[in-house]
């Protein structure tokens, strides 16, 4: 068996994907994984803190349940466009409700020729086999055809 | 024209190193190949490892460090051009070619050559190596992975251990 230091190197060079997968297959590697914060927890949506409620009619969102005491950190003015892992995109930013940290979006970029009349939507992504940020992905709606043919992916960063 | 007297390394033949492994196997290598090694790097820098003196690697055995020489010699005319940038095409998918049939061995060998790869500091082979671990579990569960690797079959407290870790990290296994 291979000496904790060693495994830690390889562990550190594997993709979250494969590193959760090893954390799961004996109790020193879960140990070892754990113990030198290999796995960015903090990315993972492994705990609940508190749930949002966006009611169609209302515009904006309501704190539905929080199991502590807490203080509400969330700006009630913004409506939630969508949500990933606990953070929430608002009209305008990206907001960590756990620790009130506030990113604002830059300007999106000037839509293709010919999709100047259509609206967009926005969503966060995240996916950890391809990487540890979250992404903003801005997507047109093209009217009265199944199919969205111009996706922007245009604010890329760390929170 | 005669050739210069004096022997700086910079003329002519590309300067030779010697390595010797733990089993007292002597192998003679291009300085630039051998100083893919982070460890090594310093020594060779000093002038260490020339003429008669070797130096000794007391951690990794003769035909580990063949292995390791095979892709640092492979390695070092791309690492030569700064993690080769200008590199064609070609030459890239030659080395991605070359990377993975180096990695496809037995398990004892990768073993070994993830140790040699750590006490030697290879970067690209580290990450090389690590990437062939990824490979070995891809696509199989919990319990496959364990007999890949030869733990023993889990006890029950380990294995409600493990049902407790799929369900807690289930996108992993998606």
């Amino acid at each position: 068996m291979l000496p904790d230091d060693v495994l830690a190197e390889v562990f550190d060079r594997l993709a979250p994907c494969s590193l959760a997968i090893f954390r799961g297959i004996c109790k020193a590697w879960r140990t070892l994984v754990d113990g030198r914060r290999l796995l960015h927890k903090d990315l993972l949506p492994l705990s609940m803190a508190r749930i949002f409620i966006n009611y169609n009619e209302r515009p904006y969102v309501q704190l539905l349940f929080c199991p502590c005491p807490c203080t509400e950190l969330f700006p009630p003015w913004r409506s939630v466009v969508d949500h990933c892992n606990g953070l929430l995109l608002l009209v305008g930013g990206v907001l960590n409700p756990a620790t009130g940290q506030w990113v604002p979006l830059p300007e999106p970029p000037l839509p293709c020729k010919g999709m100047e009349r259509f609206t967009h939507n926005m969503y966060l992504v995240f996916h950890p086999f391809v990487s540890s940020d979250i992404e903003v992905f801005l997507i047109r709606r093209v009217p009265d055809r199944g199919d969205y043919d111009d996706i922007i992916k245009y604010g890329t960063d760390r929170w | 024209m005669a050739a210069p007297e004096s022997g700086d390394g910079n003329n002519g033949a590309a300067r030779m190193v010697t390595l010797i492994s733990s089993d007292n196997t002597r192998f003679e290598v291009e300085a630039a190949a051998a100083s893919l090694s982070q460890t090594l790097q310093l020594t060779i820098l000093d002038g260490g490892g020339g003429g008669g003196d070797g130096i000794p690697l007391p951690n990794v055995d003769s035909a580990t460090l063949s292995k390791v020489l095979e892709y640092c010699i492979k390695h070092a005319p791309a690492a030569a051009n700064g993690g080769a940038p200008n590199a064609t095409a070609v030459d890239r998918a030659e080395l991605e070619r070359f990377d993975n049939e180096f990695v496809n061995i037995d398990q004892s060998v990768l073993y070994s050559l993830i140790m040699a790869a750590h006490n030697l500091e290879i970067e690209g082979l580290q990450s090389l190596v690590a990437k062939k671990v990824a490979d070995m579990i891809k696509g199989k569960s919990p319990m496959e992975i364990r007999r890949t690797l030869g733990f023993p079959d889990p006890t029950p407290e380990e294995q409600a251990e493990m049902n407790a870790h799929m369900l807690e990290y289930g996108w992993a296994y998606e």
